[in-house]
């Protein structure tokens, strides 16, 4: 194991965006920053900066408006990264499926590595993906060397 | 109750700037611009303000390419309103620009009409 | 007039550690001055008010997917518009039911926002103080209702989770406990002088502009405007004493303060309705599509939330109208921004508590 990716698993880095959820999955994703729950155990900080992070937690079903904009920040964090689809409407799209300005879920518009599911997506439930996706992530990286 | 029946004006021809100052100069709050298509294919706008406590309002029918005067520049917050008209209806305020919330070529233009791709005539989800 | 500085724009946002949510600020900078201001909305423009005119039954759940933060004053309010179109009267228990969680749903949300402040002007520590307050809340209204978010506890005629006894011993122990953290929060918002560097005369927003601007809910009762719904009664809120907060200053701190204040008069409200509680049903029932047209006004945590219903004897409807808070609140940035220190940004549009799902629907 190299000096960079040992120093890499103590800090997975992640990186919020909702794109047009109603908040509630946010306020979870919130709530997780935050002493309650804090995960800031297992190394993880919140950087809006998407060159800085190696976990993607998207919120909310993608708005025609917000399809680009997460397809540019997919494109600007740098590999081995993870996406992580906070809640239903992430996952599925749902309940906002066939609302006329939504393409979806998250999965239409960039991979995504682990549902989450719940509306709103419980803290706890996040946790677990989110340590989900670290082991997923660890595996990433000895793939890559 | 919170579901109030205060005074209702309708009328069709009206100068609504001057409705508008009215109202305003009467002391009532500005709350929202309802807009909607009735049945015989006519917009029906519906300036509603907070009058002491009680919902009031004026409104008046158009037919679909009337244009309606602006009242933003009396009236900032209406601004937002005007706009949201002009995107999910297709309603034409004088030098009011569209874009407030739809993006051009994705999504599905005056949404909220009958008869519209996503609109209510069209395609409903069971 | 010639100027060494050169106009300079920066995008702020959409994805912005200040932000939760999406929204895109357009800002013109002479050095560090703000001296113009664009706003650009829509990233979270599902399509609400199409969906919503769906199906009026599916709806009552749907409206709370409008908004996380306000969820159920956005159910409670449409509620109460179509109960008005049946013309069934409210038991009081669930008005009283519905003034506590509505009123557990305003502490959660007014400790958010004043978290988020306190983050927005750097102070993580008080921002993550907030947050644990928070989390009482949280697990009261989850004991409550099942839920931490989304309480799903309207129908069109009442409530359908009821408060037992024990319940009620459980809300009173927890404002108890909370009651004197939150006191402790007071002091350190009004009294701390960091913060009150970066709060005072900051974002300035007087009297006749909040008037112009339209704006609701703490960000007008900041600029002076003792205005607020719940003075006419919604609800259950004819039956306690009430009282809007109001200051003067119209700055960053005022707003921040009176949803400081707010909080601890949600504590007091709560207080006051729970040995009001009487026996008897929770929920009336209704028969028939409703039609007719209602307007239904509720005091969310960010002002008034207004819904009109237009109901045309069918499950759909006919139109369905939301006029959310942030609506107005949000435009009034451009009031505030202009003139004031690229660095103090972020604490303005934090200010007035800006809830894109609620303003793009």
């Amino acid at each position: 194991m190299s000096l960079v990716q040992g120093a890499r698993r103590r800090s997975p880095w992640i990186l919020h965006f909702d794109t047009g959820s109603c908040n509630g999955c946010d306020l979870e994703v919130w709530a997780l920053l935050t002493p309650r729950y804090d995960v800031e155990r297992f190394g993880a900080v919140n950087k809006a900066n998407p060159k800085h992070a190696d976990i993607l937690l998207i919120t909310g079903p993608v708005t025609k408006k917000c399809e680009d904009r997460l397809r540019n920040l997919y494109e600007q964090t740098s590999g081995p990264k993870l996406v992580v689809a906070c809640g239903d409407c992430a996952s599925t799209g749902a309940p906002f499926h066939n609302c006329y300005n939504v393409c979806g879920g998250v999965d239409k518009v960039i991979p995504v590595d682990v549902y989450v599911p719940g509306c709103a997506a419980r803290p706890e439930a996040l946790i677990d993906g989110l340590v989900l996706a670290l082991s997923l992530w660890e595996k990433r990286m000895e793939e890559e060397g | 109750m919170t579901t109030e029946e205060g005074q209702s004006d309708r009328s069709d021809a009206i100068d609504v700037r001057q409705r508008f100052k009215g109202f305003l100069d009467a002391g009532s709050r500005f709350i929202a611009l309802v807009v909607r298509e009735s049945e015989d294919g006519m917009f029906e706008l519906i300036y509603t303000f907070d009058q002491g406590g009680k919902v009031a309002d004026f409104r008046f029918s158009i037919p679909l390419d009337r244009e309606v005067d602006s009242v933003a520049d009396i009236y900032p917050g209406a601004m937002t309103a005007e706009r949201e008209a002009v995107d999910l209806f297709g309603v034409r305020f004088k030098g009011v620009r569209p874009g407030l919330f739809l993006v051009e070529g994705k999504s599905p233009p005056e949404p909220l009409r009958k008869r519209q791709i996503g609109g209510k005539g069209g395609d409903v989800p069971g | 007039m010639t100027s060494l500085a050169r106009a300079t724009v920066i995008p702020f946002g959409p994805q912005h550690a200040a932000f939760l949510e999406p929204l895109n600020v357009r800002l013109v900078l002479e050095e560090e001055k703000v001296v113009g201001a664009e706003l650009n909305q829509g990233y979270n423009h599902r399509g609400m008010e199409y969906a919503l005119s769906l199906d009026y039954k599916k709806s009552q759940y749907l409206c709370e997917r409008v908004c996380g933060i306000c969820s159920y004053h956005h159910s409670s309010c449409y509620c109460q518009g179509l109960e008005a179109l049946y013309g069934v009267e409210v038991p009081m228990r669930a008005r009283l039911i519905r003034t506590i969680m509505m009123e557990c749903q305003r502490l959660t949300s007014h400790l958010l926002a004043l978290g988020h402040i306190a983050e927005a002007v750097g102070y993580e520590n008080l921002f993550m103080q907030c947050f644990r307050e928070r989390e009482l809340i949280m697990t009261l209204v989850n004991r409550l209702s099942g839920n931490r978010v989304h309480y799903s506890m309207n129908v069109i005629g009442g409530v359908k989770r009821d408060i037992g006894p024990e319940q009620v011993k459980d809300v009173e122990v927890t404002m108890k406990e909370v009651r004197p953290r939150l006191e402790e929060l007071q002091r350190v918002f009004r009294r701390d002088s960091t913060l009150g560097k970066r709060t005072h005369g900051v974002g300035r927003f007087p009297r006749p502009a909040a008037e112009g601007w339209g704006t609701v809910g703490p960000v007008s009762r900041a600029s002076g405007i003792p205005r607020d719904i719940r003075q006419d009664g919604f609800a259950a809120y004819s039956e306690v004493r009430f009282t809007p907060i109001v200051r003067e200053e119209a700055d960053v701190y005022a707003r921040m303060m009176v949803r400081m204040d707010e909080c601890l008069q949600s504590v007091d409200i709560i207080e006051e309705c729970l040995p009001l509680l009487p026996d008897g049903p929770a929920a009336v029932q209704v028969k028939g599509h409703p039609t007719g047209e209602a307007f239904s006004r509720v005091e969310a945590p960010r002002g008034e939330l207004m819904y009109y219903i237009r109901a045309k004897g069918a499950l759909e409807l006919d139109r369905i109208k939301l006029r959310t808070p942030a609506l107005m609140n949000v435009p009034a940035l451009l009031a505030m921004l202009p003139g004031c220190q690229l660095a103090d940004v972020p604490g303005i549009v934090v200010s007035v508590d800006p809830c894109i799902c609620c303003t793009d629907r």
